[in-house]
Order: structure tokens, then sequence, then C-alpha cells
């Protein structure tokens, strides 16, 4: 029981921090930077595995530098986005096998599935504690960000420093996702952060409301998950995603152009 | 008056095209200036430039102290995946209440009716009023109009004009246009720039202006004529 509390703990715990954070750059067209951070991580932790180090240390910079790359790339010399993601994620695939094949022996599934079910106490706090900071930052700048989402030429007449703003950006993303990938896995982190937002993107009529939706679907989602996985014994990632892709289904029934 | 801001020798270029080319001008509290020019001429980067969106390769660009700025860019450049409605983007890092005059200039630009409505669900025209009234709401010194009157249909343009001025009446800001509609605000404008590839090819009053360079700021489908200091105009084509 004990193992169930403690694993929607966290669940909710990531909802708070990815859904909401993955709302935003999903409003900003940038979905491809969840990949982008969730496969960078993949290299971080093998990394750390291989020089026996905490994976947040490296995972902050390696998820960081991939994503400043990435945006820096494409202002600086108009390079697509998604080729430049697809440039990161296969080089970051590629360096990660071939790390794990030749001296790591540590199954592929744990990196991408996570364990959500044998999260701890202290892990749980941490969380919750990103979170907190997380939403704190994103409180004190609520309306700069909605509005350098809406139009960036806008916002920077208005002396919003928006390179500024998606650099801090991907920098907290980066930080939520260093943690959150031992728990959620690289498969579950692009899913949380993106499909609660194509549900709530039909409903809410305010940026606040479909963060509120976003989060409950992402939380029932992860529950449903939990749940599900300890009666059916599979791993806990692949069953929440498709929770989250049933309800993205059922809502556009109900979606309201 | 004194100046509102002033350009000194700004050069901007891309991937080694010369974009603008040494422009150089001032433009004064409360005035209205309109830049003219082909496409391509450099005139939405100029503007820009201006509003702090782009910086220049060189050149130095003055503003008097605690210029506020507000800019309106052409309004497909809008991404409106946020849901939001209009009532919130008018307030959205801008002021939280409105004056009956501020609620006036919402009934003249027609949105009064679409308050609640989703941004998103907006036509082009229905946009660029909402992003003028967030803007004349927003008290500036400056206010930065490219093409404002893109989208809006051809009856409705001069009232828009029409609006900008009477504000311009109350809140006294300056207003630095780029326009395509020539003949509708030719004779409100203080000072017109021509921009041919990146360089001010002709500027100065309305009425001083030659018969040469009023037909390239016109195009060759207008015929222009002096009146004293004002100007009429009427279209071969029609």
């Amino acid at each position: 029981m004990e193992i169930i509390l403690y694993a929607v703990l966290a669940g909710l715990a990531l909802a708070l921090s990815l859904t909401t954070f993955g709302s935003i750059i999903a409003w900003k067209r940038s979905s491809y930077l969840s990949d982008a951070i969730a496969h960078s991580s993949l290299l971080g932790v093998t990394l750390s595995y291989l020089y026996n180090i905490s994976a947040n240390i490296i995972i902050i910079p390696i998820c960081f530098i991939f994503s400043f790359t990435l945006v820096y790339l494409n202002k600086k010399f108009n390079v697509a986005k998604d080729s430049i993601l697809l440039f990161n994620t296969q080089l970051s695939l590629a360096l990660s096998f071939i790390i794990i094949s030749l001296f790591i022996q540590v199954p592929l599934t744990s990196f991408f599935f996570g364990s959500i079910l044998s999260v701890s106490l202290k892990d749980i706090i941490i969380m919750y504690i990103i979170a907190l900071l997380a939403l704190i930052y994103l409180y004190t700048n609520w309306e700069k960000i909605i509005l350098a989402t809406i139009n960036t030429d806008v916002a920077q007449s208005e002396n919003i420093n928006t390179f500024l703003q998606e650099v801090i950006l991907i920098f907290v993303l980066s930080a939520i996702v260093s943690f959150a990938i031992k728990i959620a896995g690289v498969l579950l982190i692009p899913s949380l952060m993106i499909l609660p937002n194509m549900v709530a993107s039909g409903f809410a009529k305010n940026p606040l409301t479909s963060l509120v939706i976003a989060f409950i679907v992402s939380g029932v989602c992860i529950t449903l998950g939990i749940l599900t996985s300890v009666f059916v014994d599979v791993a806990v990632a692949p069953l929440i995603t498709l929770y989250l892709v049933g309800v993205i289904l059922v809502s556009l029934l109900y979606y309201k152009k | 008056m004194a100046n509102l801001l002033e350009l000194k020798n700004i050069f901007y270029s891309v991937a080694n095209k010369q974009i603008l080319n040494n422009i150089s001008f001032s433009l004064q509290k409360n005035s209205f200036v309109t830049i003219a020019g082909n496409n391509g001429a450099g005139k939405s980067t100029l503007c820009k430039i201006i509003a702090n969106v782009l910086k220049p390769n060189s050149g130095k660009i003055i503003k008097a102290n605690n210029c506020q700025l507000s800019y309106i860019p052409q309004v497909h450049n809008y991404n409106i995946l946020v849901p939001i409605t209009t009532l919130s983007f008018l307030k959205l890092n801008n002021k939280k209440t409105f004056t009956s005059f501020e609620n006036e200039i919402i009934e003249d630009l027609k949105i009064d009716a679409l308050l609640n409505s989703q941004l998103k669900d907006l036509s082009g025209g229905e946009k660029q009023r909402v992003l003028l009234a967030r803007a004349l709401i927003s008290n500036p010194d400056l206010l930065i109009l490219d093409e404002p009157t893109a989208f809006i249909d051809f009856g409705s343009k001069s009232s828009i004009y029409n609006i900008i001025h009477k504000v311009r009446q109350v809140k006294k800001f300056a207003v630095l246009l780029i326009s395509h509609d020539m003949n509708l605000v030719f004779n409100k404008t203080d000072w017109v720039i021509y921009l041919e590839s990146g360089h001010i090819c002709c500027e100065g009053k309305p009425h001083s202006i030659s018969k040469v360079d009023l037909d390239k700021i016109f195009g060759n489908n207008w015929n222009v004529y002096h009146h004293g200091n004002h100007l009429t105009t009427n279209n071969e084509t029609s």
C-alpha cells in the first residue's frame, strides 16, 4: 500500500511540474523540446552509470546544452527546429546505446520506463521542491511568458527579454527532467508534457484553466496507470501513456472548436 | 518640439544582404510619421529595430527617458495556441482596469462584443482591431504600427485612422506608421519617409514633397493634386 501511495504522490509531483511546463512549450509550438530534453537525458543517465556519479549532476548540463543548441541554432542560422531535434536525438541515442552495450550491464527498459513503483520518500520530497520552485518561477513571470508565447516581437518591444526567458525555461525543464527521468523514464516524460495539453486545449477558456485541466488529466492517468500495473504486472509508463491517449480520443468527441 | 527618438546611421544586414543602409531621422513627441516604400524596401525591419525587436549592425538609437513603446507587428505573426479571451489579452502585461475613454476606444473599434471570445476564433481584421485597442489602452509615448489595416475591409480602414487620430487628441502620443493606404493617411501625417532598397529616398512634410517623389510614394495608379497645404488623390483605375 505504501508503494502505491508513494508512486501516486511522485506521479502527482511529475504532473505538477512536467505537465505545467509541457503545456507552455506546446503553446509555443515547441513540443519537440520535450523529446529533445528526454532523449538527451538518456545520454546523461548512461554517463552517470559509466562514471558512477549522480545522474542529476550530469543530466542538467547535458539537457541544457542540447536544448540550448536547438534554440540557438534555430535563431542564429535559421536551421529548422525539427532537423536540429533529429540531430540531437540521433546523436544522444547513438552515444547512449554504444556506451550501454560496451560498458554498462543495465537493462534498457529501466531507462525507458523508469521505476515509479520503487520511489523513495526522499525522491518525492525533492520532486515537490522542484515542482514548487518551477511554479514560483511561472507565477512571477506568468503574463510575460504568455505574451511572449503569443507574440515574441510584441513582448520584446515591451522590454521582455524573450531569449533569456526561453533559456530559463529550458534550464527549469532540464532540472525537472533530471530528477524525473529515474521515476518516469524517457518514454513517459514527453507524454506527460504534451498529451494532457491536447485534452485541455479543447476545453479551456484561459491559460490557467488549461493548466489545471492538464494537471487533472495527467494526475488521473498517472494514478490509473499505477493502479493498473499493480493488477496486471505491466510497466507503469506505457500504461499511463495509453490512458492519456484514451482520454485524448474520448475528449475529441466533446471537443469544442 | 522635443525629440522622442533619434536614429543615427542605422545599418542592418542579413546573410550579406543589406536591408537598411545608413538610416537617420528623428521623431518628435506627438508627431505622426508615415513610412512608405515598396515590398522589400526595409520598412518592417526598420520598425522592428525601433521597437527593440532587432538589433542594428551599427548605428545608434537615442530614446527619450522613459519612452514607452507599443508595437503592432503584422497580424499573421501571431501564435494563438494559447487559450485566451479577448478581454484577458487586452489586460495581458497591460492595465487591469479601463477608464471610460478606454472603454469608448473598445466600442469605437467594435470589439466590445468580442471581449469574451477566444482570440484564436477572431478573423484577421478583428485581431487587428484587438491589437490596436491593446496598444491604445497601454498609454504609449510611441505607437509603432506595421500595416495596421492590412486585413481590414476597405470601408472601415478610414475609421481606424480616425480612431487613432481621436485617441491621439486625448492621450498625446507619437505614431510611426507603415501603410500602403497612403491616400487615407497622407493628410493626417506630419512627415513622410520613403524607403527604397534600404535607404531613405525622400522625406518631408506631405505638402512639400515634389510631384516626382509623390508619384513614387503613391504608386502609378494615383493622381495627386496639391491644394495649398492639402493633397487630394484620385485612383486612375476607379
